[in-house]
């Protein structure tokens, strides 16, 4: 099949047997691939009711048509799984190298399922697939073992890995890659840590079927000159993602102390021009990437080296935890990989416990003897080790703010920042109208990369609420995700603001199947659909409740900055779910009408 | 007496389609930007002659400003 690996490889942990089945065509003409084949096995494949951290459930791995291609950000492949933090959907998208070597491997997608009885790496070489022991890897952290099998394997080899993060369960634990590249969010390392597996290393040389070569060509040049001409390329090669830091300081959408407020006095020292001035040695890019945003960095002051931080990290790391100076949150940002825990979820569930400390709701008995005052980096670093182990006050963090502050009360819900259990991500959105709706509805949880309309807000006045910024967010929402489901990267097109029509010849000269923009986006709005019923089906009181944002976003305006004084009232909380909920072919609980499933063709997938 | 501004992707909507305009010296960046329609606080990053300024950058004769636009975020 044009633009495909052609199989899918199923592992079966708990008897050690492999099987490998031909990529379905009309899997691939229905959900294309990544997080469309994700979850279309997720609600196919995973029993309803599924333990997250039991058996039963199970790790898809899938790259898409433009994975591992000559086409500007090819280097992205999607895990979904059902998520121990949340209960619900998790799909995160990782980038590198790994997904390039799954097609060359021949394999569009990758089904961990069962338990391993011991810690095992899967080891894939072309069609060799085997189950190796990881006893002896087991408890070491993510940096290390990558390095052991480069060295053993090559750098040819891929390698996708947990930490004790991952081992121990943590509900936000990550999968580490290339040494600075996560499956971040929603928990997919203690899924894979459930499983007994370490470690994912693969290796392919086979050729991928593609069209029409000579179309595939000339429309891969056309994107990398596109690329290449961006005026916005040097700027964002230079600083990556961190060059918003500085523009969220002025709009107020910095997580600052726990998103007590959007503005951070130290946001000068966190921003992108500074940080490259001080820390940053060299860039760093995924496959077939013209525009490396990675950042490689030296902190003296530790004697340490890491990929990043990125915006999000920033964010949460370090104003969301007071922290001012860059080098203290690359070497958070350094522990959190190296542990194998996602950088955003560790930071908000600190960033909770301080807020709790300030308040009086913890003292340095609940602590382990910790000041947890704003600020105080020694404390931070010495807690993301705690969640990671699971160990004192940092197995109450470990669980996440929804739970941990389920578990303490006293007024700590108020402080929990997130949505459907997931911690929110790096933007303060106490008056960014269309910002908070995407992330009341993201299908993951509270994640800033369906949809970020934040500019957009501004744009059209922040506080305004009409069907017109429901309608973007919506458009958003079927639109950007589809990168994840063609295995590509977005950032080519939102930051170097490349003309996304011209992905359109690319992937129909490597499949051989036309499809317009518009076509990718009802592509996308099945998906939406698919991954809400996913939520219904496995939590019964699911609905709108469960898109409630945090409740400082509509009773706790900032006391300073540049949204000081600034609320969304609870009233146009809900009339922007109203409004979404119709657009959307919703019940007013949030539910997809039978309607709305029969017009998108999703019966036969959802029974 | 003039200068150039540059405007990346989405922002050329406010020129007529077209990539760069040339603008009287004396405004700042954020007075420019505002008299084209643009809202200033969407302009992330403000470029002149290769080095990174304020919006409150005040445009000299000779100057090639560059402003980019955040649209579609991370």
């Amino acid at each position: 099949m044009n633009g495909y690996g052609g199989k899918i490889l199923r592992v079966n942990l708990a008897t050690g047997a492999f099987s490998k089945e031909t990529t379905p065509t009309d899997l691939a003409r229905d959900f294309i691939g990544g997080r469309g084949f994700g979850i279309y096995f997720l609600l196919k494949e995973v029993p309803r009711g599924a333990d997250p951290l039991g058996p039963e459930n199970k790790i898809f791995i899938s790259s898409g048509p433009i994975s591992g291609m000559m086409i500007p950000g090819g280097g992205k492949c999607d895990w979904t799984t059902k998520s121990p933090l949340t209960g619900g959907y998790a799909s995160a998208s990782m980038g590198g190298h790994f997904t390039a070597e799954m097609k060359y491997a021949g394999l569009d997608s990758i089904i961990l399922e069962g338990v391993s009885p011991k810690p095992v790496y899967l080891f894939i070489d072309n069609d060799k697939v085997e189950l190796r022991d990881a006893s002896d890897l087991w408890g070491k952290n993510t940096f290390a073992v990558e390095k052991q099998f480069k060295e053993k394997l090559g750098e040819e080899f891929q390698i996708a890995v947990i930490g004790p993060g991952g081992e121990n369960l943590v509900p936000y634990a990550s999968v580490n890659h290339d040494y600075g590249r996560q499956a971040g969010r929603g928990g997919v390392g203690a899924v894979m840590g459930s499983k007994k597996v370490k470690a994912i290393v693969i290796h392919g040389t086979k050729s991928v079927p593609v069209a029409d070569v000579d179309a595939y060509r000339k429309a891969g040049q056309a994107l990398y000159k596109a690329c290449k001409e961006a005026e916005a390329l040097k700027q964002w090669t230079s600083y990556g993602t961190t060059q918003v830091v500085s523009w969220c300081d002025e709009v107020g959408a910095l997580p600052t102390r726990n998103f007590s407020a959007g503005s951070f006095e130290g946001a000068n020292t966190l921003s992108g021009p500074y940080m490259r001035e001080h820390i940053v040695v060299t860039d760093k890019g995924c496959f077939g990437c013209p525009s490396p945003c990675g950042k490689y960095s030296r902190m003296k002051k530790y004697n340490s080296n890491v990929e990043g931080p990125e915006y999000e990290t920033i964010g949460l790391c370090g104003s969301n935890l007071g922290i001012a100076d860059i080098e203290s949150v690359a070497q958070a940002n350094l522990l959190c990989d190296d542990l194998g825990i996602d950088t955003i979820s560790t930071g908000n569930a600190i960033g909770w416990a301080m807020e709790c400390y300030q308040k009086g709701i913890f003292t340095k008995k609940d602590t382990d003897g910790l000041d947890l005052k704003f600020g105080n980096v020694e404390a931070v670093f010495t807690l993301i080790e705690k969640i990671a182990r699971r160990e004192g006050f940092g197995a109450l963090l470990s669980q996440g703010v929804k739970r941990a502050s389920r578990k303490v009360g006293q007024g700590s819900e108020k402080f929990a920042i997130h949505v459907k259990g997931m911690e929110q991500s790096a933007y303060a959105t106490h008056n960014a109208t269309a910002m908070l709706l995407a992330y009341m509805t993201c299908d993951v949880g509270a994640h800033h990369n369906r949809a970020w309309a934040i500019t957009y807000d501004i744009q059209v006045g922040r506080e305004l609420v009409n069907p017109e910024k429901v309608k973007r967010v919506i458009w958003l929402q079927n639109f950007r995700p589809m990168f994840d489901v063609i295995g590509g990267c977005r950032l080519q097109w939102v930051e170097l603001s490349i003309d996304r029509d011209l992905y359109v010849p690319a992937l129909e000269a490597i499949t051989g199947i036309h499809r317009s923009w518009e076509d990718l986006e009802k592509v996308g709005e099945r998906i939406w659909n698919l991954t809400r019923l996913y939520w219904a089906r496995e939590n019964e009181d699911f609905g709108r409740v469960w898109d409630m944002p945090p409740a400082r976003f509509y009773e706790d305006a900032p006391k300073s900055g540049a949204t000081k004084g600034q609320i969304t009232s609870i009233e146009n909380v809900n009339k922007l779910l109203d409004m979404y909920y119709e657009q959307r072919g919703w019940s007013l609980n949030g539910l997809p009408t039978p309607a709305t499933i029969d017009s998108l063709g999703l019966k036969a997938v959802v029974g | 007496m003039s200068a150039i501004l540059r405007l990346s992707g989405p922002l050329r909507d406010y020129n007529g389609g077209k990539p760069e305009l040339l603008v009287e010296p004396g405004r700042t960046v954020r007075e420019v930007v505002s008299s084209l329609g643009i809202v200033p606080e969407t302009i992330a990053v403000v470029v002149v002659n290769e080095e990174q300024e304020t919006k409150d950058y005040v445009i000299q004769d000779g100057d090639v400003v560059l402003v980019l636009a955040i649209i579609g975020g991370g």
